[in-house]
């Protein structure tokens, strides 16, 4: 990358899109919900910090997107861009660009919205530029379209008399390809902070590990059901499956068999994934939710890591090699507290994990174990002045997967502490700057030379200040 | 990668959100608004849909109105007023003034405007039918030992003549239940209360905001509630503390 991914480049850029945009037969710079609705972005998100959700924002995805008027064209985009730096120019995990250069990250396209009274859809798509997530020199989705979240819904809500017992009923449908990406709740795996993280760190997005359950981890073709009862009690549950070929490869976009960059998930069967959460009612501006969540996935090894000859194309499933199945289980909860102009809130959750690959495909022990404990706090002023710190911790057994000690040859164990501070000034409900920062105070399991070639936990932090534009 | 070649991506995200787009236009998205007004996708009776055809109020008002103001009229948000038991004629005219956009207090502006800009009149009526035929809320206990609730009733019930504040329970009503355009405050909200009584406090009171919906230009809105302007007189001189009186002991009041 030369020095001048510039500010030029994404002034033409932004221009460009601006050009796309105006030349639709009316203005159309607001995201699609907001121009549905009629309502600002804060009706819906805690505080205007995406993707929270505020009571009506939980009520407008569970009731399907289909509050308001269809849209002519139902499309909105949102850019991110900024500039990432580490501590000592190398995070320790391969990674290059992080130079502090002003670099675009992300374009997103959405499309979907209200479609029938009972139909509606989030879709959402992204160009990542020159995405360095995955260290090991596996890019995945570099400068080319690829499916982000979908979730398009089937939703019905039967209102009784406020006498009955049952006197509030919703329930819907989903076809989705995330597990988790159905939730309604920031302590939920799929939507935890932080929100948004650079294609040139994989540290701006917190732990080097996580549990199988937890955010973009799950990515295959899902579908599932849920009821929500007197907007207190929720149940859902979805299967997932094989992201592809297909009729549902479309999910997943653009991993195929033969695509090196991008390799589909391939799980044996179907796999549950279930929900269960209390939500509060509101409280003279309170509200909280307790819940549980967990997911059962069975997952084949691709060919290429496994080496094998006659397997297939590159990234076709091992599928004679057995699965390596994983079990998790979490518990979570969340805190709002919002009366103008004020925005407090706060998530936490609790996943245990075990991990059993008697085949030994992709760890070295027959079993394994994780815990993991993500969290975060936040706080929003007038939906424009918003800062907050998450910290997460991971523990587990110690397992070549995560990688071996360069002097002495024992296995690694995934033991990580994060924090991850930000600060942001949301200047129109469609423009933020944020400035967010991630201190390791362990990495791999230890907080000075963790891996024997000198690394401290602390070479891992990284800083990254950006711009999110949606329009 | 070359410089070249990074301006050539980045052309090439532009063309392909710029032809998916247009694609999307021609594959039908535009005719959405055309869809015939009752399909068999269609679902009248527990539909959310403002604008596209004409559901019916009270369908509007426990689908959509209801996920904020309750199905009873009972909004559990301190910042969102109970509707249950309001005046008719009130309800009618600040539903009439959201969608023309005469009311403009913030709130008001950030959820309200988009809810009612494409209600029509047959609608609003039914919704004000809807809301003010159910049982008022009945008394807020957790404000019956509150120190200032006698201010609050002198206010109420006397004004403040030396400032010129009239007295609330002459256009109020004697139990804050209102008449015809004059809103029910009786059982109401602190905070909601609060935040309207602000906006006749301070008149000229505005912000440089952006709306919901089409309206993509950001631009400074002054707060206003030009129905409600005989109150700019009547409370211009009331101070904070006064107001959070009055305001506590409305929610008293039954």
């Amino acid at each position: 990358m030369p020095p001048l991914m510039s500010a030029k480049t994404i002034f033409l850029f932004l221009f460009g899109l601006l050009t796309i945009l105006t030349s639709m037969n009316e203005v159309q710079a607001l995201p699609l919900f907001s121009r549905q609705t009629g309502q600002n972005c804060v009706a819906c998100h805690a505080g205007g910090q995406y993707p929270e959700l505020t009571p009506y924002g939980r009520y407008f995805k569970l009731t399907g997107y289909t509050i308001g008027t269809r849209q002519d064209i139902p499309v909105s985009v949102q850019f991110v861009g900024g500039a990432a730096t580490s501590t000592n120019g190398n995070n320790g995990t391969g990674q290059v660009h992080q130079s502090g250069k002003l670099e675009p990250n992300y374009l997103f396209l959405d499309v979907g919205g209200k479609i029938f009274d009972n139909f509606g859809a989030f879709s959402q798509w992204y160009y990542a530029f020159d995405e360095q997530i995955s260290g090991g020199g596996k890019i995945p989705n570099q400068n080319q379209f690829a499916a982000d979240v979908q979730d398009w819904r089937y939703a019905d809500h039967y209102v009784g008399d406020s006498a009955d017992t049952l006197s509030d009923v919703i329930w819907g449908a989903s076809l989705n390809n995330y597990a988790g990406v159905t939730d309604v709740w920031n302590s939920s795996p799929m939507w935890m902070y932080p929100y948004m993280g650079s294609t040139r760190n994989s540290s701006t997005y917190g732990l080097p590990y996580n549990t199988r359950l937890s955010a973009y981890s799950i990515h295959n073709p899902g579908y599932g059901a849920y009821v929500y009862l007197n907007q207190n009690f929720y149940a859902e549950a979805d299967l997932y499956q094989s992201g592809g070929p297909g009729a549902f490869s479309w999910m997943t976009y653009p991993a195929s068999n033969n695509n090196p960059n991008s390799a589909p998930v391939y799980l044996q069967g179907l796999n549950p994934y279930f929900r269960f959460a209390y939500q509060s009612d509101e409280h003279r501006g309170h509200n909280w939710m307790l819940g549980v969540l967990g997911a059962n996935i069975n997952q084949y090894a691709s060919c290429s890591s496994l080496s094998l000859a006659s397997c297939g194309a590159i990234n076709s499933p091992a599928l004679s090699a057995g699965t390596v199945q994983y079990q998790d289980r979490a518990v979570d909860g969340q805190y709002q507290y919002l009366v103008e102009p004020h925005a407090v809130t706060a998530q936490a959750r609790f996943t245990t994990e075990s991990i059993s690959d008697p085949n030994k495909l992709m760890y070295s022990n027959p079993t394994n174990s994780t815990n993991s404990f993500m969290s975060k706090v936040s706080y929003v002023y007038n939906a424009t002045y918003g800062a907050a710190v998450a910290f997460q911790n991971i523990t587990g057994t110690a397992d070549a997967h995560y990688g071996t000690n360069t002097v002495t040859g024992a296995n690694l164990n995934p033991n990580s502490t994060a924090w991850i501070p930000s600060i942001w000034y949301q200047i129109f409900q469609n423009a933020r700057i944020t400035y967010q920062y991630t201190a390791f105070t362990k990495y791999n399991g230890g907080t000075i030379n963790y891996n024997g070639s000198g690394t401290n936990a602390s070479a891992n932090n990284a800083s990254w200040l950006y711009l999110w534009l949606a329009m | 990668m070359s410089h070249k070649r990074t301006i050539f991506n980045l052309f090439k995200a532009l063309v392909t959100v710029g032809l998916g787009s247009l694609a999307l236009v021609q594959l039908g998205c535009t005719n959405f608004n055309d869809v015939p007004p009752v399909t068999t996708l269609e679902n009248p009776s527990r539909s959310r849909t403002i604008g596209d055809y004409p559901v019916a109020g009270k369908v509007l008002a426990v689908q959509v109105c209801a996920a904020c103001h309750g199905v009873n009229g009972y909004s559990n948000s301190p910042i969102i007023p109970n509707l249950a038991g309001q005046q008719k004629d009130y309800l009618v005219n600040q539903l009439q003034d959201y969608r023309d956009r005469s009311r403009s207090n913030k709130n008001g502006v950030l959820f309200m405007w988009g809810m009612a800009r494409n209600l029509s009149d047959a609608q609003i009526l039914e919704l004000a039918n809807y809301f003010s035929s159910l049982p008022a809320k009945q008394v807020n206990t957790e404000y019956v030992n509150d120190s200032r609730l006698a201010r609050g009733k002198a206010i109420f019930e006397k004004g403040i003549p030396e400032a010129g504040v009239i007295q609330c329970n002459s256009c109020h009503g004697a139990n804050g239940k209102g008449m015809a355009t004059f809103p029910q405050i009786a059982g109401q909200h602190p905070d909601y209360i609060l935040q309207q009584l602000k906006v006749w406090m301070h008149p000229d009171e505005k912000e440089f905001m952006e709306v919901g919906g089409n309206t993509w230009a950001p631009r400074t809105i002054t707060f206003a509630r030009p129905r409600g302007a005989l109150m700019i007189n009547n409370v211009k001189n009331l101070s904070q503390q006064d107001a959070d009186a009055v305001a506590i002991y409305l929610s008293t009041l039954q």
